[in-house]
Formats: C-alpha cells, structure tokens, sequence
C-alpha cells in the first residue's frame, strides 16, 4: 500500500526540474539569481525572437493586481451586475486541503485513483505553489524542452501507462542516447518525485488513505545541514521547505529562483535550480533516512 | 459522501479478492450509492446575478458516463484503460467529444449518444506529446504533436494517420483548418504558420517581431473564426489574446497580466462562438472569461477548487449549439440550455468539465435554487 502510494503520489519535479534548465537561457550559474535564471523570461522571449512587453522578471509568477486607475469601471463585467468584494480580484490558488470535504467528495482525482487502484477520496497532487509551476510545465509551453532540443526525449508507446506519471508525463527513454534526463533505471518517476502529500503524515503514520509510518522518513523538525544556501538561516528544519510546514511541492526541492545554489564539489549537478545538491544522493538523504 | 468513500475502499477490494463475500457487500454498498444526494444546481454569474450558465456535469473514467458497474471486477481491464489523465485540446462533433491526453499520449473519444469512452490505441496513429486538436468538415482530426513536430491528420474512422510539416521543424501547439490552409502555433518559434492544405508546404510565417505590439509572444493556442475572418492567439509571453486577420495583420489585442476582470496569468484556450463571443481559458486563475467583440468583459466562470463548476488547471474550450440529447438531464428545469461549453482541466477530479450557456426560463427566473460553490470551500486544515 505504502509503495502504491509512494508510486502514485508521482513525480512532477522532473519534469520542472528538467526543462527549467532549457526553457529559457541555455546556460546559467547556479546560484546566480532569477536574472541569470531560465525564468529570466524577458530574456528567453528575447532569444526567440519575441520581445516581452516589460523588462520585468516578477510580473510572469507574481500576477500584479491593476487594481486601480481609469479603467477599472471598464472591467466590470456586463453580466455581473453585483460583485461582492470577494471577487474583486481571482483568487490565486493554494490547493486543497487532504480532508476537505468538497475534494473528497469530488471523488478526488478519478484518473489517478483508477491508475493507481485507489477508490474515492484522494488529495491535491498540486498543492501549494505547485499549480503555478505546472501553469507553465504543462507539457505544452514547457516542458519538452529537455537537454538535446526539443526532440530529445523518446516516449516510447509501448510502454505501459502503469509507468507514465501524473502531472508531468515525459519518460526520457535510457534507450535513447540522446536523452541523459532520465532518472531511476526503471524510467519511473513516480518512484523517486512525490509532492502534493503530508510529509507529517507520512512520517508519522496518520494519513487519509491509510497508509503506515515509513520509519526512513525523517521527523519534520530534523535539522538540515546539506542546505546549498548555507546562510539562509530561514530554512533550518526540514518543516521549513514544507508547504504550510507540511505538505511537499515543487519548491520544497527547487529553488524557483535561483538564489541558494553554489557549484557542487564536483562541479556537476546542483542544477537544475536544486536547493540540495545531488552529490552524494544528499537531496535524497536530506527526508530519507536511509 | 460518506457512501462515495466507502464504496471506493469496498471497489479497491472488489479487484483485489474477488471474494463472494466482498462481493455482496459491494451489492449493498451499490444500493447505498443509487441513493446519491439530490443534485444542485451551479449557476454563473452567483446569485442574485441572474444565471447565464449552468454547471452540469464531468467526464474522467469511462464509469462517470456508463454508470456504477455491479460487479465492477468484471470491467476492470476496461476501465482502467478508458481514462483520462492529462487532457489538453477537445472538440466537439455530432455527440462526440474528441479530447487529447499528454500523459497517455493518445486521443480519447468520448461519445455521449453511445455513452462510452474509445481509447485511440491503434499504432497507426501514434502520437507522442498531443496539444490542441481540430476537426475539419469531414471529420478528419488534425493533431498538434509537440514531440513529432508536426501536424497528425487522423481520418475519422480513427484507422489510419499521415503528417505535415514536419521538415518546418516547429513545436506546434495548435492547429487550425480553412478550405486550402493550414494555420499552425509555432510555440518555439512565436510564430503563426501558414500551410497549404493541399501539399501541406509552408505559405508563410506570421507573428514574428521583435515589437511585442506587433507580435506573438509565446502563443499557445488558436481559434479560428473564419466566418468573420479573424484568428485569436493566446500569447504566456504578454498574457494577451492578439487579434488577427487571416493574412496575419494584427489587429488587436485583448487582457495583459493582472488578477482583475479581463486581464490573465496564464491564457490557453480560447474560443469564438457564432454570437462572436469571445471564451478565453486562463490557467492562472482557474477561470474563464467571456468578451464580446468589443473585447469587453461579460462575465467569467470557474473557480479553483474541486467540487462542481470549478476548473483545474484548465486548457482547452469547445462552444457548440449541438443538441446531445445525454446532456440534458444535468440541465436545471429552470434554465434554459443554449449552447454547451466543454473545457479540458489538465489536473483534478473533473478532466472534461461541461457547462451549459443560456438564460433562465421566465416563470423560474425567481425560483432558481442557485447554490454558490465558493461557500463550499472550507478553510485550511490545521497544521499540528
């Protein structure tokens, strides 16, 4: 059941995770900040040919409200004759809670349950900031634009859906010489880049679907000392990268922008925008007492 | 809901077991959930606006159209395959709902007269990374294949497929078909492409510039409205819906980011209905907004959340005056159905989200039972 879990809770990071590096600028320092970032968007729509109408970096994540000025009576909609002022502005998104009644009720996320043998009652895979990642990553935009070009990475058909994953879909094929994205032997995602679940449940061993304490997961307040940004005091304990200080997103393991990061000692896989180097399986190691 | 949890833990046992035991728990579980609550109805604009579109109903597993199974172990092969993980394009034709799925890389068919779901496994149409999809007056479905990079045509009897464009080396995210052309977003290339039909060669490129007033800025989809002769892009790069005419001249744009009333995040699909109201699908915020020709806002629907009438990373948009005679049953009796909207989300319990544009009848208009998601929504779990 555990590892049905583990399997199911899937796998979005990778996906993030390898077409941030080549979604906008070819190459970056780690640690050099968003303008030396691929969400340096002005700059990637720049090298595309396609100048973005603001130089600024922000605007494209932290949605600027326009809440003001001559225009705003225009923006009234015709048919909404009232608003109340709770949909002055939309609202942005924050998940779903595990127990909230309307997703449960909901049935959850019926392809995820019927893939992973799950019934009814299921839980937010996108919780927290990771929505607004996947807004991007979602396999259209961005998200096939892995290390050797577009057309990098081989889905093969045959393989069996039980393998694809989730939220973000791409399996680098080891077949294809090509393709060096691929993480775990099996080309399993789902094994390796869990998110959207609570870290204290599964660490404690309360959760919704039942499952039971792992005791290789670290407790939420261990002290993490592998930190790449070593002088962030902020992130001390693992509950500190947690969404709400317990759920696990995307940016619980990236750094979104590209403030933490220093070269590896052997200069190699800090990227891509990681906030603990994979060195020694570190980042692994930082929940997985193992 | 307590019956919906507990039929799905019995379900999960049902395909594990297989015990006559189990099996006549799940008989009385059955009867439970032939007892669903009474259904209420979701209206937009909330009240006391008067409703011009109603939620009705949504489509994930090919069980959410055939209904619970009785012995559901029997079905298990086929329900696990007739599913819908990662949707992005849809339209709509004669009853049936044509959705493509990044995650499966295959095309589903959903078809609401026979009420079943069609998997398009055959490997003479093996798509890779399917975006937006389009039919043409034959029926032929023209696939944007991110991976392929090219245009997949899929002849309607769903045996057979051939390509164009591949030599353009483009990443198209949506395709559109005219009498002799081709219109293709060229995502990589912030360009529009235009094909010829017949050969499949490039005519020209539109939409390139270095002036973003003048150009197209990480586009993603397309409509067509070739009645009135206009193009509608959705552009991730300005969060704009830019205006052109068929040959490529801008005309105009609509939005730009923000969080207020026609402005966007993240718009993807975008659609023109025949009253020429404009549908753009904003990801961002899980919402979307109707203009008119004008590029005035009208109203917008969907809300994040999981429950009915909320949209989920949404994608696509298909308007159509079809009459589908299976949707019928969602409608409220005191609202009257004009149009249908079908709206992919890419994540959530509602892959294919269906709602039904219209007004209400005029002896309900006051009796309508308006329910309003939002207060369904509760607060946050508390963290321990």
């Amino acid at each position: 059941m555990k590892k049905k879990l583990l399997a199911g809770i899937c796998a979005v990071t990778l996906v993030g995770s390898a077409s941030l590096v080549f979604a906008g600028r070819l190459s970056y320092d780690n640690g050099g900040g968003i303008t030396n970032s691929p969400h340096n968007m002005p700059a990637y729509l720049q090298a595309k040919g396609a100048a973005p109408e603001t130089s600024q970096l922000c605007v494209f994540c932290h949605t600027p409200h326009n809440a003001t000025g001559s225009g705003e009576a225009g923006y009234n909609p015709l048919w909404n004759h009232k608003m109340d002022t709770s949909t002055a502005n939309f609202i942005p998104y924050e998940g779903i809670d595990v127990n909230d009644p309307d997703y449960i009720a909901g049935g959850g996320d019926t392809s995820f349950n019927a893939l992973n043998g799950f019934g009814a009652g299921a839980y937010d895979v996108l919780k927290g900031p990771s929505r607004l990642c996947m807004s991007c990553h979602d396999g259209v935009t961005a998200i096939d634009a892995f290390s050797s070009g577009n057309n990098s990475v081989t889905l093969s058909y045959a393989d069996s859906y039980d393998k694809k994953i989730m939220i973000g879909e791409n399996i680098s094929d080891n077949s294809n010489p090509a393709s060096s994205n691929y993480f775990g032997a099996t080309r399993d995602l789902r094994n390796d880049h869990p998110i959207g679940f609570s870290y204290i449940d599964v660490a404690d061993g309360e959760d919704a679907l039942g499952m039971a304490k792992d005791i290789n997961i670290r407790n939420y307040a261990t002290p993490v000392t592998t930190w790449l940004g070593a002088g962030k005091t902020s992130v001390a304990q693992i509950k500190d990268v947690l969404f709400k200080g317990e759920f696990l997103t995307c940016s619980s393991c990236h750094d979104v922008h590209n403030t933490d990061g220093t070269k590896t000692a052997g200069g190699s896989f800090a990227k891509p925008l990681l906030r603990v180097t994979t060195d020694g399986s570190a980042l692994c190691l930082m929940c997985h007492s193992k | 809901m307590g019956w919906v949890k507990f039929y799905g833990v019995l379900s999960r046992d049902v395909c594990l077991k297989k015990s006559f035991f189990v099996l006549a728990v799940a008989c009385i579980a059955l009867s439970g959930c032939a007892a669903k609550e009474a259904r209420k109805s979701f209206f937009y604009p909330k009240p006391p606006n008067s409703p011009h579109l109603q939620y009705l109903t949504s489509f994930s597993i090919g069980r959410d159209l055939e209904g619970e199974r009785l012995f559901p172990f029997l079905h298990a092969n086929a329900d696990k395959n007739n599913i819908i993980v990662k949707p992005y394009g849809i339209a709509v034709k004669n009853g049936r709902i044509y959705v493509t799925d990044t995650a499966l890389s295959r095309l589903m068919v959903i078809d609401l007269n026979e009420k079943k779901f069609s998997p398009v496994d055959n490997p003479l149409i093996a798509l890779r990374l399917p975006a937006n999809l389009n039919l043409d007056e034959k029926g032929n479905i023209y696939v944007a294949d991110t991976l392929r990079q090219e245009i997949v045509i899929v002849d309607p009897m769903l045996q057979s497929s051939t390509a164009v464009g591949n030599e353009l080396k483009m990443k198209p995210t949506d395709v559109a078909v005219t009498k002799d052309r081709l219109f293709v977003v060229d995502n990589d290339q912030n360009e529009l492409k235009i094909l010829d039909r017949e050969t499949g060669k490039l005519i020209k490129a539109v939409g390139k510039n270095s002036d973003p007033k003048k150009g197209l800025s990480l586009p993603t989809n397309l409509m067509l409205d070739e009645k009135n002769g206009f193009m509608y892009i959705t552009n991730q790069g300005t969060g704009k819906v830019v205006k052109m005419d068929l040959d490529g001249n801008i005309l105009k744009s609509i939005g730009g980011f923000g969080d207020r009333f026609g402005l966007f995040s993240r718009p993807k699909g975008v659609f023109v209905d025949d009253d020429g109201y404009i549908y753009v699908v904003d990801a961002g915020n899980q919402v979307v907004q109707i203009f008119n020709q004008e590029g005035k806002i009208l109203m917008f629907f969907g809300q994040r959340g999981s429950g009915p009438g909320t949209l989920d990373l949404p994608a696509d948009i298909f308007v159509t005056r079809e009459k589908i005679d299976y949707l019928d049953q969602f409608v409220d009796p005191g609202f009257v159905r004009e149009k249908l909207i079908f709206i992919t989300n890419q994540t959530g319990p509602r892959k294919v989200s269906v709602f039904a544009m219209g007004h209400a009848r005029e002896e309900a208009a006051n009796s309508l039972e308006a329910v309003n998601p939002q207060e369904s929504i509760p607060e946050q779990k508390k963290i321990p």
